[in-house]
């Protein structure tokens, strides 16, 4: 399968997110589940032929690690809705997904098949992976605190709502570990270094360090406030360590992650 | 809530007083130089640091000063420090420069300046004492927490105690020249404890890419040229290979391209694009240091270009005699080998050359620690996988 087909596969998968989305809205949980699985398998199909068709795993440019965070925030955003039953969390994590969607069909950077001698490693696919996962699981966790912030009602976020966030943030967190450590283990074999502080790593540092600084401020700090503006911080934190690091003029021609 | 914030302030007062001295540290001595941390002094100096913490921990209730040292203040004071230390270390240009005031307090080399060291080893011995009393009450955290914690602060110990061990040397081996010398970074020579031979060196590329060049700048569009046959449209062009010859070489008075095998042979395609009003057949090639390289001029003003193969893969297979002993290894990226405590790594190799390069890149790097950090690392991956699978559970009272 090649980058062409991607329109047809990313426009089923929006409309069945969007239809899931709709549906949720509505409270017609089954089928709002049910829809949008099967536009999460579709994107998937894409993927795995984007795979084959490569062959090498689409994760090398950046325009390829979009594709894997739409897939993941498509199923998080369907885990929560499944475990917390708030009708606009699909509606949030489908507007996302296709955000993400949008920006690979205008921009796509995904052209050539070669992996270099680095990429060739059996981390490559479990630590982009890995860190895709949390990002979306960060992501998700953003706009939840984000809506327990900004909503009408001016009621407080509920105990069971700050335990959502937690809990999201604890399974985060935890990946981000994996990620950074496999991503350690895998520079060592290729480079003969667990770390260098490269921009990068500086910077995933820095989130995963914020991201540690919520979880051990949380069963102290009340104060939501605090806590919600805490974690959008976090996640810039993130996004200057996903793509914010490509335009900082103290990172550039610094990097040995470039992609 | 008074007294939290007077501890805070307790906290905070504490870190200025270790910035100051990081400060007046670098003021006086320049850049951290680990190089002291050497077997045994290294050894003897973790002994002793591990033997405080334990005796810290262990005469908290006594000593009134070691109260409160690994609180749940003290480590979000040391985390929220680490944390702004590390986005200024990410926000200054790490280029060793001594201008300006970063320069000054060596922020431009963060890794080696004494106020980020400090801050670290401070970090580092709260999370010693959490993990001490974690390991003390295991039966009340949970495993993921208590992995979390021991495997951060063996890495730690690990990297700061070992980092004046740490040798890291750049070898070039010529096939068939024995070699025992490396070059550290700053240029200085180090005896190596074996010798090497390089038996042979090669190099595997990705199928040609054809490319329209309009005198400035490479189309984004190109064609993968796998072998004769092999074609598609590029731009208003329709691309074909009619011959495809992967050992090349040209004479400098012959126009073509014929195969041969000789040292410097490149890839040379022979390409015929036909568009609606015109077309153009001729050699495309990359060359190499021995043959020139050739374009194909289209009547629209623009060319088709082969650059340079990207590399898929290079193997050296080296000979490493130490003493009586002769190992073979076959290394590339991604695949060192490993010799007791030294690695060695497949860093390079001659570019101008390409796959006739006869010259490799090894780096040879000693990391006596490295036992301990990957035991370390591993735990992490478990500690990691043990806190996803209890999530957002809380540990039973």
């Amino acid at each position: 399968m090649s980058w062409d087909s991607f329109i047809v596969y990313a426009l089923v998968s929006a409309l069945c997110w969007i239809v899931g989305a709709a549906l949720a809205f509505r409270g017609r949980r089954r089928g709002a589940l049910g829809i949008t699985t099967m536009g999460s398998l579709v994107f998937l199909a894409f993927i795995v032929g984007m795979w084959m068709g490569l062959e090498r795993p689409p994760m090398r440019t950046m325009g390829e690690t979009r594709l894997w965070y739409s897939f993941f925030l498509s199923v998080i955003g369907m885990v929560l809705y499944q475990k917390i039953r708030y009708k606009w969390i699909l509606g949030f994590s489908t507007l996302m997904s296709v955000v993400f969607v949008c920006i690979n069909l205008f921009k796509p950077e995904i052209h050539s098949t070669t992996l270099m001698p680095a990429l060739q490693s059996v981390w490559f696919v479990p630590h982009v992976i890995v860190y895709m996962f949390s990002y979306a699981m960060m992501g998700a966790v953003t706009l939840f605190a984000l809506y327990l912030w900004f909503r009408k009602s001016p009621e407080e976020a509920s105990c069971k709502e700050l335990a959502v966030c937690d809990g999201l943030v604890r399974i985060g967190w935890a990946f981000l570990t994996l990620g950074m450590t496999m991503g350690a283990l895998w520079a060592k074999e290729a480079w003969g270094d667990y770390w260098t502080w490269d921009p990068k790593e500086t910077w995933a540092f820095a989130t995963w360090l914020s991201y540690l600084l919520y979880l051990h401020l949380r069963p102290a700090n009340q104060n939501q406030n605090f806590l919600f503006a805490w974690l959008i911080f976090s996640f810039i934190l993130l996004q200057m360590c996903w793509w914010g690091i490509n335009f900082l003029p103290s990172a550039q021609g610094s990097s040995i992650h470039v992609y | 809530m008074q007294m939290l914030s007077q501890r805070y302030r307790q906290l905070i007062g504490r870190c200025a007083l270790l910035l100051v001295a990081g400060m007046a540290l670098q003021f006086l001595w320049g850049n951290v130089n680990p190089s002291f941390l050497t077997y045994p002094w290294s050894l003897v100096l973790v002994v002793n640091y591990l033997y405080l913490l334990v005796l810290l921990y262990a005469k908290q209730d006594a000593w009134k000063f070691v109260r409160g040292w690994y609180d749940r203040p003290a480590y979000i004071v040391s985390l929220s420090c680490m944390l702004v230390l590390t986005l200024l270390f990410g926000m200054i240009r790490q280029d060793g420069s001594a201008e300006g005031l970063w320069g000054w307090m060596g922020f431009t080399s963060m890794s080696s300046s004494w106020v980020f060291v400090l801050f670290l080893v401070h970090f580092m011995s709260i999370l010693g004492l959490k993990a001490i009393d974690d390991v003390h009450h295991w039966k009340q955290r949970r495993w993921s927490t208590v992995l979390m914690h021991a495997s951060i602060f063996i890495i730690l110990v690990s990297a700061i105690f070992g980092s004046g061990e740490k040798i890291r040397v750049r070898v070039s081996a010529m096939q068939g020249h024995p070699v025992s010398v490396g070059v550290t970074s700053d240029g200085r020579q180090v005896e190596l404890p074996f010798m090497l031979r390089l038996n042979k060196f090669t190099l595997e590329e990705y199928p040609p890419h054809i490319y329209l060049f309009d005198g400035e700048r490479l189309s984004e569009d190109f064609l993968v040229v796998d072998g004769e046959g092999f074609g598609g449209d590029l731009g208003a062009w329709k691309v074909q290979c009619l011959e495809y010859l992967e050992s090349a070489g040209r004479m400098s008075e012959d126009s073509a391209y014929v195969a041969t095998e000789h040292v410097g042979a490149t890839t040379a395609l022979y390409l015929k694009a036909t568009s609606a009003q015109a077309s153009a057949e001729g050699w495309v090639s990359q060359g190499s240091f021995l043959f020139a390289g050739s374009t194909l001029a289209l009547p629209d003003g623009r060319e088709l270009v082969m650059p340079r193969r990207e590399v898929k893969k290079y193997l050296s297979e080296v000979e490493v005699f130490e003493g009586e002993d002769k190992h073979v290894f076959q290394i590339s990226v991604n695949h060192p080998a490993s010799l007791g405590a030294w690695k060695i790594y497949q860093s390079g190799y001659d570019s101008s050359k390409g796959r006739w390069s006869t010259t490799s890149v090894l780096e040879c790097v000693k990391d006596a620690w490295y036992p301990a950090i990957h035991v370390a690392m591993w735990t992490i991956l478990i500690g990691g996988v043990m806190m996803f699978l209890v999530g957002h559970k809380k540990k039973k009272k």
